[in-house]
């Protein structure tokens, strides 16, 4: 304010009206000493002030001009104005001026140079055009607004000197009094700058830096272009010694491959760059100093001597790039552009490296690319922001002292340290990019985890990757959120079959495992999927067998891959288990405890307070699966009923594997709670024993002993089904010849008498009492029987395989009774006999209904070999006596209802042996054999035919059936316990809610105790009242009046 | 009570026979006060397990159940035996067991009362075993199949109910008396 009055003021001078003049400088009681000088002056010297001032506006009014002024008067008039006091308003006068002239003319200019910028928005060939326009437009606009600033700072040099002359023809004390206002050149130039740079920022269109950020990433895209062409053709000049990749995989296969490849001259620039700034800056600092020489050619002196240490990069893009990216950088940081410079370079390095990432990281997940990245980084974001920084720096140490508004000069502290701050300034970009290529990958890789971990063993590398991501980003709440969601919408669905989810459950295990050793993200991430697990009835199902099922033959093919690997890791848990238990020993030892609290860090602090670390790390897969229930009780269950189906479905004795499981289960949960699964396999050693025990003493009795010797003596493993030969036998009526060949396997249970326990003789599985004495400890028999049916129907002992059973440690079996055919009947009895004798006081009690029967069918036609169970051995059987049957019959013959038998006899209709049709009366049904395929054109007869050299197995997997009882049936039985409490509690008490009832059974019931819940006793309830032994209403239950 | 005059006329008798079957439960009372401190959990098992082979033998025509949370009241239901006047109909039990038991007996009446021969207006019940010639062999199931005996072969010689008691030996007349009686208090 102070200078634009006194300015108001000398105008008004050169106007002569003094008295007005003299008038406003009183009231511009500030310029005290004009005011002295003014009223002390004579008119003569008013016009010599005059004169001057006027030559000297003349002056500043055309000064940015190319011509040079008449330099002696110039100085002759300053040194006039100088003397009168008027130094300050003729330097204020004179920047404003400048000033005024530029915001005039070259702002307009530069800004319109940009104005067409908007028009090529929404064009289709958008990207293209505009970088060549921008290529075009920016450096010229830049270099011309550049010119003009540089003319100007030139006359403002000029009128320093001008002024220094002035000062040093003047007297000692006048000098004396303005030593302390000395002026210089950068004096002036820097508040010129500072007034343009706030003319140009303020004036800036919002496009200015989209044009910035367009601009820098084309140049950013021709220089990695370059970078690769130039690595293509090293790779291709160089021999192939390394690199075997095919590059077939198109362009983004290439890129994955190039940064390896860099050539070597390439990656020696590091040290190159670091030493070059020292020998640029001299050079630099040099022309600075020079201050009569023009601006402008000192910044293209500079130039040439950058593009001396950017050689290697030179090789790369060529000097011509590098010379027009350090001219434009230059350009913006002297318009002070520099935030906005940086901010473009940083988005457009930014958004390369997100683009390198999602192309050499999406849905590849063998290979890292971390360490790709990194040296991606090095070798092309780098080597741009080294030519972009390195041009900056020169020029902005011109003004070195100065607080520019800028992070980049911010950096800038003396040209002694410029190499240390270079340095410096790198590191931080290179953290930073690093850190973004962290973050960017990190979240790429968080978002595609679901996917990863389907891939788990060949998907390692991506977790390693994600791993050292989120050591750096910490973003481990986002992947635990998104990974569960991700969980929820493509895992957790009805359609998704529970060993998937047992499989992808295990892999996530183990890949969290990887990535997070706390355990603590994955104990949140496996939440959800353990509550799911948890509402779907087979899973406990699906474990057991993954764990169990090594061998992938069969139906397990499916199960076949996962239950090796959790068999594996079975064997790997044990092992894991001893050395846990060595370590627990070691830590008695005092300096291992201490070693052991050193190592101890805190849990993340996401963690679950309320579980300890050592809970969460201790857990393994197994562990975990097994924890989805939260106890072991109900594997060691259902694992006891597969085995105890595997055992009965064996047609030999051979239980090695099965050992080799239990031993492994055994080891994690136990010897007591495999208690009952020992005593199986315990059974079926025994049953071999005795098995070809009582077979060596059917031998000597044998009336056909030489000949069984010498059989048995060749099966020497007692393969009892060697020695078995197919006879023929005629039946009756027909012609017809029907050969059985049988081994059948029945069960059967055996009891001990044991008087002691006056207890409550229980028939557990439902046998006839009368061959049990009272039970208290009762051992059962399964005894598979091979019978060979001779033509006059003998059948000898050989045939019967046994497998004996200790019922209280099996699971219980399905309750089914069944007549078998008397000569099968009387083997068995004989059998059991013979067992009698050899182990008194204990009995068989055959389980006749389970079992495996070989046989061999002959017809007139054709013969077939079967294997099946029991039932449909003895209904096959009876047809030898008879080849037509009424269904009803039939049934009675076997002891069965029509129904069951209808759906048992299929398997023979299916299989062409019999044939269904109806009788006379509605309802009735016969069964005849088909002795000729040609008689009937059978299609399923064509079928048992093509199949008849091999052995058929038919072992009731057909109808779906099981000879132990499920877990389920299991269940159902306990649960039969408790009708009777029910019933006796609603006679006496004639009505009860649900709730009271399960409250009684709580209490009363102790043997077995009750430990039902609520729900299982309403769905047993339910149960009742559809048998229409109680009824309910409104919530009461009541018995049915019979 | 609305009987009809006869059994009103003889429930005064009544009253004074209840006097004195009134009297051993009454010191069986008072001997439970005496009693040492009994093992009242091994009394529960053995109710327990009394209570499981009531259940289990599901023997046809008598039940019984314990009240409420306390096993040592209980309810039981008993059915007239077929063949006898007390066909089909079922009679509710309320048996009280002593903290000693088996060492005594319980105390078992017919809630609501029944008519017959052996039982008063109250329902208390005139049974042997339930009094002097108790055994701890006895079970609450063997307990119930004596009272369901007793309901066909009532022990006329020492009624609690001599109106009953006289007229059992016409069955029919009996019988109607019976089905009022059981209708009025509120039986099934």
């Amino acid at each position: 304010m102070n200078h634009k009055a006194g300015l108001g003021v000398i105008q008004k001078l050169s106007s002569s009206s003094l008295l007005t003049l003299a008038a406003e400088m009183d009231y511009e009681g500030t310029c005290e000493r004009s005011i002295f000088h003014v009223a002390s002056l004579g008119e003569g010297a008013i016009i010599e002030i005059a004169q001057a001032w006027s030559f000297f506006c003349t002056f500043a009014s055309k000064a940015p001009s190319g011509h040079q002024p008449d330099i002696t008067h110039l100085i002759n008039s300053i040194a006039i104005l100088c003397r009168y006091g008027l130094r300050s308003h003729v330097v204020d006068y004179f920047l404003n001026n400048l000033e005024a002239r530029f915001q005039e003319h070259c702002l307009s200019t530069f800004w319109q140079c940009f104005d067409c910028f908007s028009g090529f928005k929404g064009t289709s060939n958008q990207s293209k055009e505009v970088n060549g326009w921008i290529q075009a437009t920016l450096p010229q606009a830049l270099r011309d607004i550049c010119y003009v600033k540089a003319l100007q700072e030139e006359c403002i040099t000029l009128v320093v000197r001008c002024l220094q002359t002035c000062d040093s023809e003047h007297d000692q004390s006048r000098r004396q009094q303005i030593t302390g206002r000395v002026l210089t050149s950068e004096d002036l130039i820097h508040r010129h700058r500072i007034s343009v740079t706030a003319l140009l920022l303020t004036s800036a269109p919002e496009k200015f830096s989209e044009i910035l950020n367009c601009y820098f990433e084309a140049r950013l895209g021709d220089f990695s272009r370059a970078a690769m062409k130039q690595i293509e053709h090293y790779r291709m000049s160089s021999d192939s010694d390394q690199d075997c990749h095919s590059c077939d995989e198109g362009g983004s296969g290439s890129k994955t491959n190039d940064v390896e490849n860099l050539p070597s001259g390439c990656s020696g620039e590091q040290d190159h760059f670091i030493n070059a700034p020292e020998t640029g800056r001299k050079d630099a600092d040099g022309d600075c100093a020079m201050e009569d020489v023009a601006f402008f050619s000192a910044s293209l002196q500079k130039r040439s001597s950058l593009s001396r240490k950017f050689e290697g990069i030179a090789k790369v893009v060529g000097a011509t790039w590098i010379e027009e990216v350090t001219e434009v950088v230059r350009n913006l940081q002297q318009l002070g552009f520099s935030a906005m410079t940086e901010e473009a370079c940083a988005s457009a390095v930014y958004s390369l490296l997100k683009e390198k990432i999602h192309s050499i990281a999406t849905k590849r997940y063998e290979k890292p690319v971390l360490p790709r990245i990194r040296k991606w980084i090095k070798e092309i974001p780098l080597k741009f922001l080294q030519v972009v920084l390195d041009s900056d720096s020169p020029s902005a140490q011109d003004s070195a002292s100065y607080d520019f508004p800028s992070p980049l000069a911010s950096l800038r502290i003396e040209n002694t340290f410029s190499n240390k701050v270079a340095r410096e300034r790198f590191t931080r970009w290179h953290l930073r990019l690093e850190f973004f290529a962290y973050e960017t990958l990190g979240n790429l890789r968080i978002n595609e985890l679901f996917d990863i971990i389907v891939d788990y063993p060949e998907s390692l590398p991506a977790i390693e990757d994600l791993r050292h991501c989120l050591a750096n980003t910490g973003h481990h709440t986002k992947l635990v959120e998104s990974f569960r969601t991700a969980l929820r919408h493509r895992l957790l669905t009805a359609g998704a079959a529970t060993t998937d989810i047992l499989l992808q459950y295990i892999s996530t295990i183990k890949a969290l495992r990887t990535m997070d050793h706390t355990g603590v993200f994955l104990e949140a991430v496996g939440e959800p999927i353990r509550e799911y697990l948890r509402r779907r009835k087979d899973t406990i199902r699906c474990i057991v067998t993954m764990l169990t099922d090594d061998t992938g033959s069969g139906g397990a093919s499916v199960l076949g891959g996962a239950g090796e690997s959790l068999l594996e890791e079975l064997s790997r848990g044990t092992s894991a288990i001893d050395n846990v238990d060595s370590e627990d020993e070691g830590i008695g030892d005092d300096e291992d405890a201490w070693n052991a609290a050193e190592r101890w860090e805190p849990d993340p602090v996401e963690a679950d307070p309320s579980r300890t670390s050592k809970s969460r790390r201790s857990m393994d897969i197994i562990g975990m699966l097994v924890g989805i229930y939260g106890s072991k009780e109900l594997f060691v269950n259902e694992y006891r009923i597969m085995l105890a189906e595997k055992l009965l479905s064996k047609s030999d004795y051979e239980i090695d594997r099965e050992i080799r499981t239990l031993e492994l289960l055994k080891l994690r949960f136990g010897e007591s709670s495999m208690h009952s699964c020992e005593i199986m396999l315990k059974d079926m050693a025994d049953s071999k024993r005795i098995n070809s025990n009582i077979k060596a003493t059917t031998t000597t009795t044998s009336q056909r002993a030489s000949k069984v010797m010498s059989q048995t003596s060749s099966g020497t493993s007692g393969e009892v089904n060697a020695v078995n030969r197919t006879f023929t036998s005629r039946a009756t009526d027909s012609g017809s010849r029907l050969a059985a060949f049988f081994v059948a396997r029945a069960r059967g249970v055996f009891s001990q008498a044991d008087q002691t326990s006056g207890g409550f003789s229980t028939t557990t599985d439902g046998q006839s009492r009368k061959e049990s004495f009272s039970q208290a400890i009762e051992t059962s028999g399964r005894s598979s029987s091979a019978i060979e049916e001779t033509a006059d129907k003998e059948l000898s002992l050989e045939a019967v395989n046994a497998t004996i059973i200790s019922a209280l440690f099996w699971p219980p079996f399905q309750v089914e009774s069944i007549k078998v055919p008397s000569v099968v009947e009387k083997l068995l009895e004989d059998y059991a006999q013979k067992y009698h004798e050899l182990k008194t006081p204990r009995k068989l009690q055959w389980k006749k209904h389970l079992g495996i029967v070989k046989l061999e069918l002959q017809f007139e036609d054709r013969a077939a070999q079967f294997m099946v169970s029991p039932m449909h051995a003895s209904i096959i059987m009876l047809f030898e006596s008879q080849s037509s049957w009424a269904a009803t019959d039939l049934a009675s013959a076997l002891g069965v209802t029509v129904s069951t038998l209808r759906r048992r006899i299929m398997l023979w209709v299916n299989q062409g042996v019999l044939l269904e049709s109806a009788g006379n009366r509605p309802g009735e049904l016969y069964y005849t054999i088909i002795e000729n395929v040609s008689d009937v054109g059978n299609r399923n007869v064509a079928n048992a035919l093509r199949t008849s050299d091999s052995t058929v197995q038919l072992l009731g997997e057909d109808d779906g059936e099981s000879g132990v009882a499920s877990m389920e049936d299991q269940l159902q039985q306990e649960m039969n316990v408790y009708e009777s409490y029910v019933l006796g509690m609603l006679t006496n008490f004639d009505t009860l809610p649900l709730d009271r009832i399960h409250n009684m059974l709580k209490m009363f019931v102790s043997d077995p105790p009750y430990d039902k819940s609520l729900q299982q006793l309403q769905a047993f309830l339910s149960g009742l009242v559809s048998e229409e032994k109680l009824e309910v209403r409104d919530g009461l239950y009541r018995r049915r009046q019979q | 009570m609305n009987i009809d005059g006869g059994v009103e006329a003889n429930s005064r008798q009544q009253q004074g026979n209840f006097a004195i079957a009134a009297g051993p439960p009454h010191s069986l009372k008072q001997s439970k006060t005496v009693s040492s401190p009994v093992d009242t959990h091994s009394v529960s098992r053995r109710l327990q397990s009394e209570l499981m082979v009531l259940m289990t033998r599901g023997d046809p025509g008598i039940s019984a159940f314990p009240e409420g949370d306390n096993i040592f009241s209980w309810i039981g239901t008993i059915k007239g035996c077929t063949g006898t006047v007390y066909e089909a109909l079922s009679f509710k039990l309320s048996m009280k067991f002593p903290t000693d038991y088996p060492f005594k007996p319980p105390t078992i009446k017919f809630d609501p009362p029944c008519f017959h021969p052996n039982v008063d207006q109250y329902g208390n019940i005139c049974l042997d075993i339930l009094q002097d010639k108790w055994s701890s062999a006895y079970d609450v199931r063997t307990v119930l199949l004596s009272i369901q005996s007793l309901l066909g072969e009532p022990n006329n010689d020492s009624p609690l109910n001599s109106y009953a008691a006289a007229l059992w030996s016409n069955q029919e007349e009996y019988r109607k008396a019976m089905l009022r009686y059981h209708k009025d208090v509120g039986g099934r």
